[in-house]
């Protein structure tokens, strides 16, 4: 594990007009983590991650991947959306190969690479078929190969499974983790759900609202796998209630700090 | 429409009562409508309106400016002019169809001189036409002239290609070199004539029937609504003695009526009178004659000739739409 | 059977039958002699005249001509104003640029442009294709910006993610992303190019259902007029129907 950090945010903060998103956030990821962000809604997890692929600037402070400074988008930090963001008119072999087509590659090689991942999010047979013949959970599964197949050094996920039904969930948790393990990408992860944090992460972070900021920073020290067993395991509730007082604390101090 | 249709049944009105009990001599004018443009036909109608013999007639003319025949008959047909004057084709095309709503009431001119086909470059005679296009104002008397032309030179459809311009544009497709030669009547002709290079090819003058019975290929006659005359008699027989005397002006001191005409034409003192010399003019005298006379049948003539040409489908009787009544 | 979707076999029949009785009415009208042939002819008048004209084998010849007439001018619009209204659906700057200049031309009919494609072009086919293409361009420009405008941005997003630069987030996504509503903007253009063949077909023409009418004006022909107009509106609905294969095929994509 190297010294220098993949990710390395300083003292970013980003209002809009007087509404303040982020505050004075200092945080290092390290290469190969996988940070999950856990806090209630508009407590800038969103925000932090666009900050970090370039859709938008801080307003002060700096960001730095893979010490390059963050100043435009990066394909470096390829970002899963959690309405999938596929292009409709591309089959899903042209879907995931679109970062490649992007740098130039030509489509022979293109489309081995991209055949590739689209078996290792275990969809070979669908390379032909278009995203409206997709079920959600198959739709998230394309987007993950095509951000995996552009080999970028930092992944990030905005709440990528939200929208799937539990089983499905499940499963993609499994396939996330499957690829982690694999690939030993750096990852960074946003969450509502104490229980994915939990069973996911190397390391969580709980934000807080008005203003955004780091709370809390936690290592999860559960072992891998993370099956039933260790879910049920004393240690994982006992972060389980840490993490939900914390939680509780902070969304009970932004109720208070609204109704002023 | 509707409003000229409510004017025209209130002058109708008027001009019925008016016939009807004598007529005092301050009683109001009474209004005619005429539909003209600025070609030479319509000379005499403006003249009598612009030098005032109308209105000591006792008539109020009302000019309506019409670019070709057919709308200034579609206007006389729908009922918003009375009285206009037209080339023979569109009144043929008409009379092909059996429309009864009009009639010939006069003669005002012959124009063998101002209209014919010209050609540019090379082109010095019909015969070089093969191959070539034509450039003419379709359904109009210079039309049925270039077609009459080709067919007695032996050109079949194929050998020349003829295209419809509008007169206006004329002068500049043949100047752009975009057709070979175009047939065009004044003061198109003219302008065409003085381009370098243009020969004239043919005029009215070469037209068979010409040479035969003195008929061009289309001339103009003076036309009235059957429904306006009905009810106007007396009417529409002082408006043709008024008429007349303008013809016979235009015959017989063509000088004085160079300066009100080019109100209409814009042409320059010099083009005016020679468009005025340009025509024989008819006057009241010469109208029997004419109407019931070998003219009628030289008509008959043209119409059988157009349509072997397929420019109508079958020949009226021209005669059944004669009427010399009010002369 | 569910009462607000009735089966198509009855609706098409109700429409088959609403024709029928129209053209029984306005047959009718003419026979009784209440209308002057010449103002309103009646319908078998019509038949008959097209009926000579294809036996003559110059029906096709007529559509054709007006049809080659306003594919060229609607394709040379089409192909302009794609990538253009793509561009400027994009750029602010470029759109800010063009706005005064396409809010001139939008209301613009094409009869206007005849004096000035005469004066450029002369008396040839290519006067005429100006005439479709000057009727409309701006139209179809207008079309296309608003189709680019919406594309989800979160599929610019995206694209931007994955490595695409300014014009490659123009081609590979805007261009295909908003080809659905170009296309469907576009059948409505190929309709208004063929309200453009009578202005387009007004000089030097000898052939052509826009020389057709304004010819059987010239003759008092009222029913070659009418047939002229029928066969307009009988080839729009045949273009619009392959248009609407064209559609399918290319989009197959869409649910």
């Amino acid at each position: 594990m190297s010294n220098a950090s993949m990710i390395s945010i300083q003292g970013v903060s980003k209002h809009y007009g007087s509404f303040q998103a982020l505050e004075q956030v200092d945080l290092d990821v390290a290469q190969g983590e996988f940070v999950v962000l856990l806090g209630a809604s508009g407590c800038g997890k969103s925000t932090l991650l666009n900050l970090i692929t370039g859709f938008d600037h801080p307003t002060s402070g700096r960001i730095v991947v893979n010490g390059r400074p963050v100043n435009k988008v990066d394909p470096n930090c390829g970002m899963v959306f959690q309405q999938y963001a596929l292009f409709p008119w591309l089959t899903v072999l042209e879907n995931v190969g679109f970062g490649l087509k992007m740098k130039g590659v030509p489509k022979a090689r293109r489309n081995e690479v991209a055949q590739r991942f689209v078996e290792m999010v275990g969809l070979k047979g669908f390379e032909d078929r278009f995203p409206s013949a997709l079920s959600g959970g198959m739709r998230q599964r394309v987007s993950i190969a095509r951000v995996l197949a552009n080999d970028p050094d930092v992944i990030l996920l905005d709440e990528p499974f939200a929208a799937l039904d539990a089983m499905t969930r499940q499963v993609l948790q499994d396939e996330l983790l499957r690829i982690y393990e694999k690939s030993r990408k750096t990852i960074v992860f946003i969450t509502h759900s104490i229980d994915e944090a939990l069973l996911l992460s190397t390391r969580m972070l709980i934000m807080s609202a008005r203003p955004g900021r780091v709370v809390t920073d936690i290592r999860n020290d559960l072992p891998m796998p993370r099956n039933a067993e260790v879910q049920l395991s004393p240690r994982y509730n006992e972060l389980k209630s840490q993490i939900w007082k914390t939680v509780q604390a902070e969304v009970m101090r932004s109720l208070e700090a609204t109704s002023h | 429409m509707t409003l000229n249709r409510r004017h025209f049944i209130g002058a109708c009105a008027a001009g019925s009562l008016a016939c009807a009990a004598p007529l005092p001599a301050w009683a109001a004018p009474q209004a005619v409508r005429y539909g003209g443009s600025a070609w030479l036909g319509h000379y005499p109608a403006y003249l009598a309106m612009s030098d005032g013999t109308f209105k000591s007639a006792g008539i109020e003319q009302s000019w309506e400016s019409f670019g070709t025949s057919s709308a200034r008959l579609t206007a006389l047909m729908s009922g918003g002019i009375d009285i206009a004057c037209t080339g023979i084709v569109s009144a043929m095309a008409l009379m092909a169809r059996g429309a009864r709503q009009f009639s010939i009431i006069g003669i005002p001119e012959s124009f063998g001189r101002v209209e014919g086909l010209l050609g540019r470059g090379g082109i010095k005679s019909v015969a070089d036409l093969k191959g070539k296009k034509v450039g003419v104002t379709f359904a109009s008397s210079a039309h049925l002239l270039v077609l009459d032309v080709l067919s007695k030179a032996g050109f079949k459809d194929a050998d020349v290609t003829v295209l419809n311009v509008p007169a206006p544009e004329l002068p500049a497709a043949m100047q752009a070199g975009q057709i070979d030669a175009a047939a065009a009547w004044t003061p198109q002709f003219d302008a065409i004539r003085k381009q370098p290079g243009v020969s004239l090819l043919a005029d009215d003058t070469a037209f068979s029937l010409y040479k035969s019975s003195h008929v061009t290929p289309g001339p103009d006659v003076l036309v009235v609504r059957r429904a306006f005359a009905d009810g106007n008699k007396e009417l529409v027989k002082t408006y043709l003695k008024a008429y007349f005397q303008a013809c016979d002006l235009l015959r017989d001191k063509p000088d004085a009526a160079v300066q009100p005409l080019m109100k209409l034409t814009n042409l320059s003192a010099e083009d005016q009178l020679a468009a005025v010399r340009g025509a024989d003019w008819y006057g009241a005298a010469r109208q029997q004659e004419l109407l019931k006379g070998p003219f009628v049948d030289g008509l008959q003539q043209l119409a059988e000739m157009l349509v072997q040409h397929k420019q109508i489908d079958k020949a009226p009787q021209v005669k059944d739409w004669v009427d010399a009544s009010f002369i | 059977m569910n009462p607000k979707n009735p089966p198509r076999a009855s609706l098409l029949a109700t429409s088959a039958l609403s024709v029928l009785v129209f053209l029984a009415i306005w047959e009718l009208v003419c026979r009784t002699g209440l209308v002057d042939p010449i103002f309103l002819p009646p319908p078998s008048a019509v038949l008959a005249k097209g009926w000579a004209m294809a036996e003559q084998g110059t029906l096709l010849g007529q559509v054709l001509a007006s049809a080659r007439r306003v594919m060229t001018g609607f394709l040379a619009a089409a192909l302009v104003a794609i990538p253009l209204g793509i561009v400027l659906g994009t750029s602010t700057y470029a759109r800010a640029a063009f706005d005064p200049l396409l809010s001139f031309l939008r209301p613009l009919p094409s009869m206007s442009w005849i004096p000035l494609s005469l004066l450029w072009f002369g008396i040839t086919e290519t006067q005429k294709y100006s005439i479709v293409f000057m009727g409309t361009f701006a139209p179809a420009l207008v079309y296309v910006i608003e189709a680019t405008r919406n594309i989800d941005p979160l599929l610019i997003r995206a694209a931007q993610n994955l490595g695409a630069s300014r014009w490659q987030v123009m081609k590979e996504v805007i261009l295909p992303g908003s080809l659905p509503q170009i296309l469907s903007g576009m059948k409505v253009i190929l309709g208004l190019a063929w309200t453009c063949v009578i202005s387009a077909e007004l000089v030097a023409a000898r052939e052509g259902l826009g020389f057709l009418i304004m010819n059987g004006k010239e003759f008092f022909q009222t029913e070659v007029v009418v047939l002229g107009m029928v066969l307009i509106s009988v080839t729009v609905l045949i273009t619009d129907f392959v248009f609407r294969q064209i559609e399918h095929r290319v989009l197959r994509w869409q649910k």
